[in-house]
């Protein structure tokens, strides 16, 4: 399967989660929104438009999130949304491989040593990411609000000094 | 869209909206967001010191040739998980087979090396930028840095063959050459007849003449020497652009061939281009002067420019009454500025690309049209004659027919030599 729908394909069958665990939450709303807005990514990426492998990752993300805070309904899946978040994350990463080979204007089997390369990088990240939050998610702990608190901003430097130290060495 | 950015971005809305609704399914699935970014950390380029040299079968090419660009990438820095490098073409320049950029790792110390095919279009084009685009695996970082390589190409205008071109200007130089002089000597064609001197080979005596006149008589023959040719391209765009088209690569093929014929009949030829600037190209002999006048051409382009009758030429490079070939469109305002040169003594040949004829090619036929290019045919051809009745020699090239076609027809006949006796 070539880059391209496999990157599709990953970030359709997030869109499908979202929208199953939305329903099965009787999010309705949410629902009603995701389906035009994943509309737009879809005719976007068929058109080939540059903005068409971030708006799919960031519509992905931006359901999610509305889902987890929606007040109507039941509790979402978290599995659902956690799944969703990880193979549309996948697919953005496959849509910027798929166009950083393009530029060369090589043939995808040019790069097949390449491309085996990244799915065995990139499955591994995804594959601790979801182990990670899997055994958090059933971890059983209590903390006090303080705590929380201070974990939070303790991963909130974290994820700064992370997104500074990326940012800063582009260029 | 900074990949990064967007990422990290997603996984703060996710860490503060769980700390708001204090829900732990936000703050989990920032876990896998930050994993991702850290893996992008991890193999993050630090820097990209590489050597990069660049190696071309050739310097100069003929139009519609193509040359081989070597490119070989040397790491002197740490090693290079992805690196793309991109050998920055200016415009002008296509790659007709492989590619000028280039994605691969590069180890610490590594090479790597690879070849593409370019051509392009006539002119003079400096090949020496490269730019090296470093990422990390996922793609999260880029450093980007601008290497400097050496390497410049010239396309020069294809060169046509032609044959001897009759010209017969009255100036002509002492060394022996292939122009008729109007001077008794040793030649080929018949001029005089003489009293015989002794010494005078027994072959030269006019046997018939001699009988007559019972004294000896002598035949002398035309001596042939080289001249001094001076070619005037006219490079204003009021007369090389007809809308979106140009006339001029026309003007430069002729100049190329012409000055060809020229050099290599053994005159000294020169070229002077009227554009915006006046451009000199000093007249000299031989092969070295033949690419010094392609290299000149090559870098050729049309401009906006002064009326030709502002036009002074100095007789030290172009003296008077030696051969001008005037390469023009032409307007109707030129004539004045090719009748002064004429009254100057200048033996002028004018090659004029006929735009009438270029610009009826790219229009659909038409009653009207027919009718308009019949008086602006009939308009240029007046003009033309009024050139001809003041002893210029006018070519009108007709673009649809090849250069050497109509050189033969019209450069090669012998009375050509005649009507510049005039």
């Amino acid at each position: 399967m070539s880059l391209r729908r496999l990157s599709f394909s990953m970030t359709a069958i997030a869109a499908i989660l979202l929208l199953a665990a939305t329903l099965l939450a009787g999010h309705s709303w949410t629902a009603m929104l995701l389906v035009p807005g994943f509309a737009l990514w879809a005719f976007s990426f068929w058109r080939k438009l540059s903005w068409a492998a971030w708006t799919g990752f960031a519509l992905s993300g931006a359901f999610s999130l509305l889902a987890f805070l929606a007040v109507e309904g039941q509790p979402v899946n978290f599995y659902l949304l956690l799944l969703s978040v990880l193979l549309s994350l996948a697919g953005y990463d496959l849509a910027d491989l798929e166009s950083r080979l393009g530029i060369v204007g090589e043939t995808e089997a040019e790069h097949a040593g390449r491309i085996r390369k990244h799915y065995t990088r990139l499955g591994l990240v995804l594959a601790s990411g979801l182990l990670l939050a899997v055994v958090g998610f059933n971890w059983e702990i209590s903390l006090s609000f303080g705590w929380v608190v201070g974990l939070t901003l303790l991963g909130a430097l974290g994820l700064g000094y992370l997104a500074r130290a990326l940012i800063s060495r582009q260029g | 869209m900074n990949r990064a950015l967007l990422v990290s971005a997603l996984a703060f809305a996710f860490l503060l909206a769980g700390l708001a609704s204090r829900q732990s399914g936000l703050f989990l699935l920032t876990l896998p967001l930050a994993l991702y970014l850290l893996a992008g950390l991890w193999k993050m380029p630090e820097d990209v010191n590489l050597t990069i040299t660049r190696a071309t079968s050739a310097w100069r090419i003929a139009l519609g040739e193509t040359i081989q660009v070597t490119l070989t990438i040397t790491n002197n820095g740490p090693g290079l998980e992805e690196v793309l490098v991109e050998d920055l073409l200016p415009t002008g320049l296509e790659v007709v087979e492989g590619s000028n950029r280039r994605l691969f790792s590069l180890p610490a110390g590594g090479m790597e090396s690879w070849t593409y095919t370019l051509t392009g279009k006539r002119g003079y084009y400096m090949l020496h930028r490269v730019t090296a685009t470093a990422r990390d695996p996922l793609g999260l970082v880029s450093v980007s840095r601008l290497f400097a390589t050496d390497g410049q190409l010239f396309v020069v205008p294809p060169v046509l063959r032609l044959r001897r071109i009759s010209i017969r200007p009255r100036r002509t130089r002492i060394f022996s050459g292939s122009i008729p002089a109007r001077q008794g000597g040793p030649g080929l064609e018949f001029f005089d007849v003489r009293d015989y001197q002794t010494g005078d080979s027994s072959r030269s005596i006019n046997w018939r003449l001699s009988a007559r006149h019972d004294e000896l008589y002598s035949n002398q023959y035309e001596q042939e020497r080289v001249v001094d040719v001076g070619i005037i391209l006219d490079g204003r765009r009021n007369t090389n652009e007809i809308g979106e088209r140009s006339i001029f690569e026309y003007s430069v093929m002729a100049a190329a061939a012409l000055s060809n014929a020229f050099l290599s009949a053994g005159n000294r030829v020169g070229m002077l281009f009227y554009g915006k600037q006046i451009r000199w190209t000093m007249p000299g002999y031989g092969k070295i002067q033949r690419e010094k006048i392609l290299h000149d051409l090559s870098e050729l382009e049309p401009s906006d420019s002064h009326a030709l009758s502002e036009l002074h030429i100095p007789h030290r490079r172009f003296p008077f009454r030696s051969q001008l070939v005037f390469i023009s469109p032409l307007t109707a305002d030129d004539f004045n500025a090719i009748a002064r040169l004429r009254s100057q003594g200048y033996a002028v040949l004018v090659v004029s690309p006929d735009t009438v004829a270029f610009e009826a090619q790219s229009e659909s036929p038409s009653e009207n049209l027919s009718l308009a290019l019949r008086i602006i045919r009939l308009r240029r051809q007046v003009f033309l004659n009024r050139l001809r009745g003041i002893g210029v020699h006018v070519v009108n090239w007709d673009v649809s027919q090849p250069f050497e076609q109509v050189a033969r027809r019209e450069l090669e006949r012998r009375f050509l030599a005649q009507g510049n006796r005039r």
